[in-house]
């Protein structure tokens, strides 16, 4: 097992360390990362307003309360969820500014510029003349559309393209020269005149370019060819169940797995996919996707299995001793104690259920999502402890409990072998002591 | 003394921080100790003399060191050892080691 073991550590040091690392330490990621993590107090503020607009089983007891609720709280959502797109350029264009080291307020600008010049002036619709409908096309209007949830890949892809740019201008000195002798302030956007005006002009003709194409648009063509097949992996329980093995294997060895592999592949699609369930939810439409951001709630919990297993199991004094530290935190999803105190970072003992309970439990729960329909819509802070947090994010559908039981005690009952089993080594090293 | 300790939250740690802050209290020390988020550790080096990062975040520390290089405090990661007993007094002693060998190298 100990050969096996450093086995197993020294190809995580030569090929996943590597992997993580590139993850974690690579602008463009973590500008999309950053960026797209930013929109969450919009959505989040959107998500309020709309379990408020419509607060479960109000309409039922109390129709003109649930109708005040309704007008009240109904815009909020237009200027939030419904113009996303904005926000995730917005906190992208901010980040990436700052990973390229150029100036962060001038990277907005520039990404807000390239963003609408390839976003279309005008909407196609249909006017009401007496009993007859025309089409027609409005001009000098911003189909908000096109800044919803399904912008935000074009928003993300933009911001990214227009500041590379932009840095790449910057720092090759592109700029005009003016005398020392005038002021830093007034010299400022002289420098950056250069730089965007160039970066403006490329976008003005990536804009002609695509109307050339069928797509019509940059928006329409990512949408068809990026969007769709990255929320149709995002929405894969078995993608999802190997990142987060592979985010368990990383654990083992005592390293963040979850936030190196799920937050910079999965979230950034999960959360597209997570705002496009809320808008469609908002519409009173069917919910376009099972996975998305907020499928989580269902998960992050899983660790209070074997930490309950051990607080209820557990009979040496090792044991009895950890339950202090680590059964409150983890009500509250925090289980760095335990991942660290039982040690659960690199103990054979257990390495069989760390890497496969979990994957299992997410399984399970997306099984019995999809038979329940006890899908969540909202993502909740993550430190909402469980049954609260999934009833939240479930709207109070009470087979959101039930899951969220059903899964724990599988994981109870997978790992209650093993922690037997640590526990009687736990024994067996204090009776040793005692002699 | 000012010390900050990262992770990738600031959660996990900020158990560990109230246990350096009973140490720190038991020894008679006034000393400043918060978590914050990796993300947020830019905002939060003004005036710092030591900062950790959690065990979890280890891949960070080539991050962090090019941020706290540059205002000379000193920055490591927190030994497993001391992090697994969430031991507030071994893990001032190393801030404080770690505070130490670092003015000794720069002198």
């Amino acid at each position: 097992m100990n050969g096996f073991m450093n086995k197993l550590e020294a190809a995580l040091d030569k090929y996943m360390t590597p992997v993580a690392e590139v993850l974690n330490n690579n602008i463009v990621i973590s500008g999309i990362k950053d960026g797209m993590m930013s929109t969450l107090p919009a959505t989040m503020i959107a998500s309020v307003a709309l379990i408020l607009s419509s607060f479960p089983y109000l309409d039922q007891f109390c129709p003109p309360l649930s109708a005040a609720f309704k007008t009240f709280f109904g815009p909020i959502n237009a200027a939030t969820l419904g113009i996303i797109a904005l926000y995730a350029l917005l906190g992208t264009a901010y980040y990436y500014s700052e990973g390229r080291q150029v100036d962060k307020f001038y990277g907005i600008t520039t990404a807000v510029i390239c963003f609408l010049l390839v976003t279309p002036f005008e909407k196609a619709t249909e006017v009401a003349v007496g009993e007859e409908k025309i089409a027609t096309v409005v001009s000098g209007v911003i189909d908000t559309g096109v800044l919803g949830a399904g912008g935000i890949f074009p928003a993300l892809i933009v911001a990214i393209l227009s500041i590379s740019v932009f840095a790449w201008l910057e720092h090759k000195n592109l700029t005009i020269k003016l005398p020392d002798t005038v002021p830093p302030n007034v010299m400022k956007p002289f420098l950056a005149m250069i730089p965007m005006g160039a970066t403006v002009l490329l976008f003005m003709a990536i804009r002609l370019l695509f109307q050339l194409t069928p797509y019509g648009t940059l928006s329409e063509c990512i949408s068809t060819l990026i969007t769709k097949p990255f929320l149709n992996l995002s929405n894969n329980i078995w993608v999802f169940m190997f990142l987060l093995f592979i985010a368990q294997v990383l654990w083992f060895f005592g390293l963040h797995g979850t936030n190196l592999i799920l937050t910079p592949i999965w979230q950034p699609a999960a959360l597209v996919a997570m705002a496009m369930n809320l808008e469609a939810y908002n519409a009173g439409a069917a919910l376009p996707f099972l996975m998305t951001a907020a499928f989580r709630v269902y998960t992050n919990h899983c660790k209070l299995s074997e930490i309950v297993a051990l607080c209820v199991l557990g009979k040496s004094q090792r044991a009895k001793a950890m339950k202090k530290t680590i059964l409150i935190p983890a009500i509250f999803n925090i289980h760095e104690p335990f991942v660290f105190g039982l040690p659960a970072v690199m103990n054979p003992t257990i390495f069989i259920p760390w890497i496969l309970s979990e994957p299992l439990q997410a399984g399970l729960a997306y099984l019995l999502m999809k038979i329940t329909g006890a899908i969540p819509i909202y993502d909740v802070p993550w430190t909402t402890p469980p049954f609260l947090k999934q009833l939240i994010a479930t709207n109070f559908n009470p087979w959101a409990v039930v899951i969220t039981f059903v899964t724990f005690a599988f994981g109870f009952l997978l790992w209650m072998p093993f922690i037997k089993m640590l526990d009687n080594q736990f024994l067996k090293e204090e009776a040793e002591n005692q002699q | 003394m000012k010390i900050r300790l990262f992770c990738v939250a600031g959660m996990s740690t900020s158990l560990l921080v109230n246990r350096m802050r009973e140490a720190a209290a038991r020894g008679g020390e006034d000393i400043d100790i918060r978590a914050y988020a990796e993300s947020d550790m830019e905002k939060c080096l003004d005036g710092v003399d030591v900062a950790l990062l959690g065990p979890q975040s280890r891949l960070a520390l080539k991050k962090a060191r090019a941020l706290c290089g540059p205002k000379n405090i000193p920055v490591d990661v927190i030994p497993v050892s001391i992090y697994s007993e969430m031991n507030g007094e071994k893990a001032l002693a190393f801030a404080k080691e770690l505070q130490d060998n670092y003015r000794r190298e720069n002198k």
